[in-house]
């Protein structure tokens, strides 16, 4: 194997160690199905393999991954309806670690996943990028293809729509 | 973007320490390994320099019924994954290695390397071949170049059970 090679697979493994878990998290908050989110962000790594061994240059792939994993997504939705949240709630939040003993992240969690399904998906997209997996709106801006004021604008649109359902749910 | 005000701010804050709580979720470890491995694979079966800088990419019409010929005793062979890789690189080295004349039969073996598999016995004669093939540095005329490549690769991949165009 030449040391070229060799260089491009270890890169390309080593985003896979850094991003797998945000590209899950990122598929899995879109389609609420661990199952098929796992399954998203494997094929959205294979996209991404296929592409760079076309001789193509990536020159930022975390953003390049969430464009693929975005795409995936797009065309699982127009194949299939999201499962509803109360199927996942119903399946039950695995978070796949033990934070058992941490009861505020719990009531935090579920009071926000529980909302997190009802928003505009536009803004679910976002939201998630923005906080869950730390993406600055330039980098959301890179991977949507729209402006970065055009991303700040929907972030705070989507956190008034989200604590607008927080407020109702706790109002009743 | 519209202003906010401090309540807004602190608001938000709260729902944004919220959606962090969402961090906590991750693949599980053994599903991480899990697609890893299939990563790995997927890369082993594609690997980035068999088409790097499309250099590779053309066929000229006069190699086509004698590599079509040879393509198909090809597929009659057995490989290891590992076997066709080192193979695969194998012949990209030598290739790279010979002006640009030369490269031309590259991607059509790659390819179908892809699809073959070699026994074991064989290994051993691919790399010597391979080793000595890469040490021949004379200038080659195309269509001799075609006649002895075709030779060679055959050779190589035949193991000498059956060489075709010896």
């Amino acid at each position: 194997m030449s040391s070229n090679q060799q260089s491009i697979e270890e890169e390309f493994l080593s985003a896979y160690d850094q991003y797998s878990d945000a590209i899950f998290r990122h598929c899995y908050f879109r389609v609420f199905d661990r199952e098929r989110g796992k399954d998203l962000m494997q094929e959205t790594f294979m996209r991404a393999w296929e592409y760079i061994a076309k001789g193509e240059k990536v020159l930022n792939m975390r953003a390049f991954l969430y464009r693929i994993a975005n795409n995936l997504i797009v065309d699982e939705s127009r194949k299939k309806k999201e499962q509803s949240l109360e199927k996942l709630q119903e399946d039950g939040f695995d978070p796949g670690t033990d934070d058992s003993k941490d009861w505020k992240n719990r009531i935090d969690r579920d009071r926000i996943l529980s909302k997190l399904g009802q928003i505009d998906e536009s803004y679910r997209n976002i939201l998630v990028m923005r906080f869950i997996n730390d993406l600055s709106p330039a980098e959301i801006a890179e991977i949507t293809g729209d402006s970065a004021n055009t991303i700040s604008v929907r972030i705070y649109r989507g956190l008034k729509q989200l604590r607008s359902l927080i407020n109702d749910a706790q109002a009743q | 973007m519209p202003k906010r005000n401090k309540d807004q701010v602190e608001n938000f804050a709260d729902i944004e320490t919220m959606l962090a709580s969402l961090k906590q979720l991750r693949l599980h470890q053994n599903d991480k390994e899990t697609v890893r491995r299939a990563v790995s694979l997927k890369m082993k079966d594609l690997p980035v320099s068999a088409v790097r800088d499309g250099e590779f990419d053309r066929l000229p019409e006069h190699m086509d019924t004698l590599t079509a010929s040879f393509l198909a005793d090809c597929q009659k062979l057995t490989l290891a994954d590992t076997e066709r890789m080192e193979l695969k690189t194998s012949l990209l080295s030598y290739m790279q290695a010979k002006p640009r004349a030369a490269n031309v039969p590259v991607i059509s073996y790659l390819s179908v390397l892809g699809t073959i598999t070699m026994d074991a016995a064989d290994k051993a004669v691919v790399r010597d071949e391979l080793v000595a093939a890469m040490r021949v540095d004379e200038p080659i005329v195309e269509e001799r170049h075609d006649q002895s490549v075709v030779t060679v690769f055959a050779s190589l991949l035949c193991g000498g059970r059956n060489a075709m165009f010896a």
